[in-house]
């Protein structure tokens, strides 16, 4: 690992980790919002790109019960933002400049015949979505980027306790 | 799994993912299963085919897997990839925490 990737997961580690304890739970602290998650983590790991991928785990089994924090970025095909393209798929905006086949194949996936919606947090919009072995969360932020976190073992009321709701 | 499988199954992580998600280095046999969930699940964009095949009986064995995959990133590198088009933007979304995680051995 060259210096300059140290520097860079030091530096999300610094941002991600900075955590006291609420009750039982983890503050935690990533992409400058505040959120918790449950403690006695068995692993935790940082990727250090554009995604600033943010995993906790809780299984002794690798990949299985973990948190994880995700920058989600508009990708070339969307031909829209971020914001734009999830309120388009979760079926918030009916008048879009979204690619509708990128639009209609993630809302077959996270929405359609899903337990999916929308919650509010203060000034945020959080649109959730229920899968089969996933809780699924899509936080639009104030500076305009979406935030999404997932998890293969935690309830609705827990993701719900993420996010500080 | 041999060197050719690793190329091919970093192939296609890389489709679905983005590239330089994967190299031949670091993927390994829990890559392979998250991809290959991944393909499965596929199946929801395409409605009228399997994207992968299923095993004959019982669950599949990790290495039938990868030999699976495997075959599906010949065909990616090749550039046969239309029938994955629609989808691996959503199916990447929704499978993107596992496959990260399967690669950082979290």
């Amino acid at each position: 690992m060259n210096g300059c990737k140290q520097a860079l997961v030091a530096l999300l580690c610094s941002l991600v980790i900075a955590g006291c304890m609420a009750d039982d739970w983890v503050l935690l602290s990533y992409a400058g919002l505040n959120f918790s998650v449950p403690p006695s983590p068995q692993a935790m790991g940082v990727k250090g790109d554009d995604s600033d991928f943010f995993v906790v785990r809780y299984g002794a089994e690798k990949s299985k019960q973990y948190v994880a924090f995700t920058r989600f970025l508009a990708e070339p095909q969307y031909q829209c933002d971020s914001i734009e393209f999830v309120r388009a798929a979760f079926g918030e905006l009916k008048k879009t400049e979204c690619d509708q086949q990128e639009v209609t194949m993630f809302a077959k996936v996270f929405a359609n015949d899903k337990k999916y919606g929308l919650l509010k947090k203060e000034n945020m919009d959080v649109f959730y979505s229920e899968l089969d072995d996933s809780y699924f969360l899509f936080l639009l932020t104030p500076d305009k980027s979406v935030i999404k976190i997932d998890s293969d073992f935690l309830s609705e009321a827990d993701m719900k306790r993420v996010i500080g709701l | 799994m041999d060197v050719y499988d690793r190329e091919y199954l970093a192939a296609v992580i890389n489709y679905f993912w983005g590239q330089g998600t994967a190299s031949p280095q670091s993927v390994n046999e829990q890559a392979a299963l998250v991809a290959y969930e991944a393909l499965e699940q596929a199946n929801v964009c395409s409605d009228s085919m399997d994207l992968v095949p299923r095993p004959t009986y019982g669950a599949a064995d990790v290495k039938w897997v990868v030999k699976q995959v495997a075959k599906i990133g010949k065909r990616v590198m090749s550039g046969d990839t239309a029938i994955y088009n629609a989808c691996r933007g959503a199916v990447g979304v929704r499978y993107k925490s596992k496959i990260n995680e399967a690669l950082m051995g979290i």
